[in-house]
């Protein structure tokens, strides 16, 4: 290991013990519900490789990466269009999880579900403040509040599962370099005002995508990003209206920016 | 007696000159870049207003356009856009447009869209003189400067000058919270110079919500719209004056 590695290693320790984390732990984290810090080291930048356990998860596919036993509830992907131009499409998931196909009707994993969201982005001016391309620093989505949630993330499938930065599918894409910062309970995001402030309703993952980066590093995939929760009452029933936000925080001086989209989500009440 | 006439005729005189109707002249220097029109919403301030459209003898209207305002892939409303090209002076144009917004819900708040300022891009070395007609709308023009920062966009008492932008401070919300309602803004005019005529440029106007205690939830929405051929890219200028004659 190179002096660096270690050097970086030491940093995100030393950071981790002084924000009450726990040092790295391999795949999902459990977000905290209360208190501070709202936010949970997954490999904040500068980015530490080899990459940190906590939050990563494995495997040539997603459902095995979010299992065991993950099955595919419903699915869906919609153009992201901000000011009229289509800036890049949004990936919508649930998963469960069960035997045989069929989701668990009892047990630990009844009414389990996983939501999985990522974004593929395109380069191109979007707005008239500049020419720069659009950038999601942050992935947030409503979630149950009052329910423990296990968080995480999948960077795609490895090259020798075709993973591949620049493939069109959802299924291989791989995000280039650019892994989840951090996750936590909140819907505010890279440099908002209110940013690391709680709200137990939404889930945020710290994702830097952009298809022409001006900071050098152009990942037009995010990670999927992930989030896990027993939903008492089971699904709405199909994509409910401004479930999912993707917050633009101006990391390299861009605007912001919040975008809406329609998303899956456990249902609150019977 | 008669002085007393003559005095009653200049204060009369005095604050017509202080409130003048009509088209006002933007600057392109200072730092007094906002001007105020009617901030209070009064019915008997005329300054900036005029009685028609464009506000101007001899301009024919050569382009008119509307577009829907979505944001969130919701509709909240429509912007109207005209422009008016001098007959004898053609390289003399007016610039006209206005909202009319919806009560859609477009967020997770419920709030409908609000709209407080309307924006274009201009040449930055051409003058710019600006006005506005209420058309049926109950809110008058707030006030207007060559500037590209909209309300709670800045934090001393003008925001910086910026002569590429015109920056219109309106109230326009089919449902306010609280207090009256005007679902359309008044029609926000320029007249400025375009010698290489005008487009429809894909981001021409902007629309800013932005009366929100956290600085971080304003909204801005790019929609098409018309804008004089040769304004520079942004952060681009050059110092190519072309004074202040109309």
């Amino acid at each position: 290991m190179k002096l660096g590695h270690w050097k970086s290693m030491l940093v995100s320790g030393a950071v981790a013990a002084l924000c009450g984390v726990p040092a790295a732990q391999a795949g999902w984290v459990t977000v905290s519900d209360s208190g501070t810090p709202v936010l949970s080291n997954c490999n904040p930048k500068p980015f530490t490789t080899p990459t940190p356990s906590a939050c990563l998860l494995t495997g040539n596919t997603l459902p095995i990466a979010i299992g065991p036993n993950a099955i595919l509830v419903s699915s869906n992907s919609a153009t992201i269009f901000a000011n009229g131009v289509d800036v890049g499409t949004l990936y919508d998931r649930v998963y469960c999880y069960g035997t045989g196909g069929v989701c668990a009707t009892s047990g630990t994993n009844f009414r389990k579900y996983t939501i999985a969201t990522r974004v593929q982005l395109k380069p191109g001016a979007w707005n008239g403040h500049s020419n720069e391309s659009f950038e999601v620093n942050d992935l947030i989505r409503r979630i149950v509040s009052g329910v423990t949630t296990e968080s995480g993330y999948w960077m795609g499938p490895p090259a020798a599962a075709c993973g591949s930065t620049t493939t069109t599918d959802p299924d291989c894409g791989l995000a280039n370099m650019k892994w989840v910062e951090y996750t936590g309970k909140t819907q505010y995001g890279l440099n908002d005002a209110l940013v690391g402030t709680r709200d137990n309703n939404y889930i945020d993952h710290r994702n830097d995508a952009n298809a022409d980066d001006p900071d050098g590093v152009s990942s037009k995939w995010s990670a999927w990003v992930v989030a896990r929760q027993t939903c008492s009452f089971g699904l709405e029933s199909g994509q409910m209206a401004f479930s999912i936000k993707l917050w633009e925080g101006g990391e390299e001086s861009q605007d912001h920016y919040t975008q809406w989209m329609s998303g899956y989500r456990c249902k609150t009440s019977p | 007696m008669k002085s007393r006439w003559i005095l009653s005729l200049g204060l009369l005189f005095g604050a017509a000159a202080a409130h003048a109707a009509g088209y006002v002249n933007l600057g392109k220097t200072g730092e007094d870049v906002l001007k105020e029109c009617n901030p209070d919403n009064s019915p008997s301030v005329a300054k900036c207003r005029v009685q028609s459209l464009p506000g101007s003898n001899n301009y024919t209207l050569v382009g008119s356009r509307s577009t829907p305002i979505v944001k969130n892939d919701v509709t909240v409303g429509t912007l109207y856009d005209k422009v008016w090209r001098h007959k004898t002076r053609p390289n003399r144009y007016v610039f006209g447009m206005k909202v009319t917004m919806n009560s859609n819900q477009w967020d997770p708040t419920g709030l409908s869209f609000n709209v407080n300022d309307l924006a274009r891009r201009l040449r930055p070395n051409a003058f710019a003189r600006a006005a506005y007609y209420l058309d049926g709308s109950s809110k008058a023009l707030i006030a207007v400067g060559r500037t590209g920062l909209g309300l709670n966009e800045y934090d001393e008492e003008q925001p910086e000058r910026d002569n590429t932008w015109v920056d219109f401070r309106v109230d326009a919300n089919a449902a306010e919270p609280s207090g009256s309602s005007s679902a359309s803004s008044p029609w926000v005019l320029v007249r400025t110079r375009a010698p290489a005529g005008y487009e429809v440029h894909p981001f021409g106007v902007r629309i800013l919500n932005s009366d929100f205690p956290n600085p971080s939830s304003s909204v801005d929405v790019f929609v098409p719209g018309f804008q004089p051929n040769g304004v520079p890219p942004p952060d681009d200028d050059d110092d190519d004056d072309e004074g202040d004659e109309d």
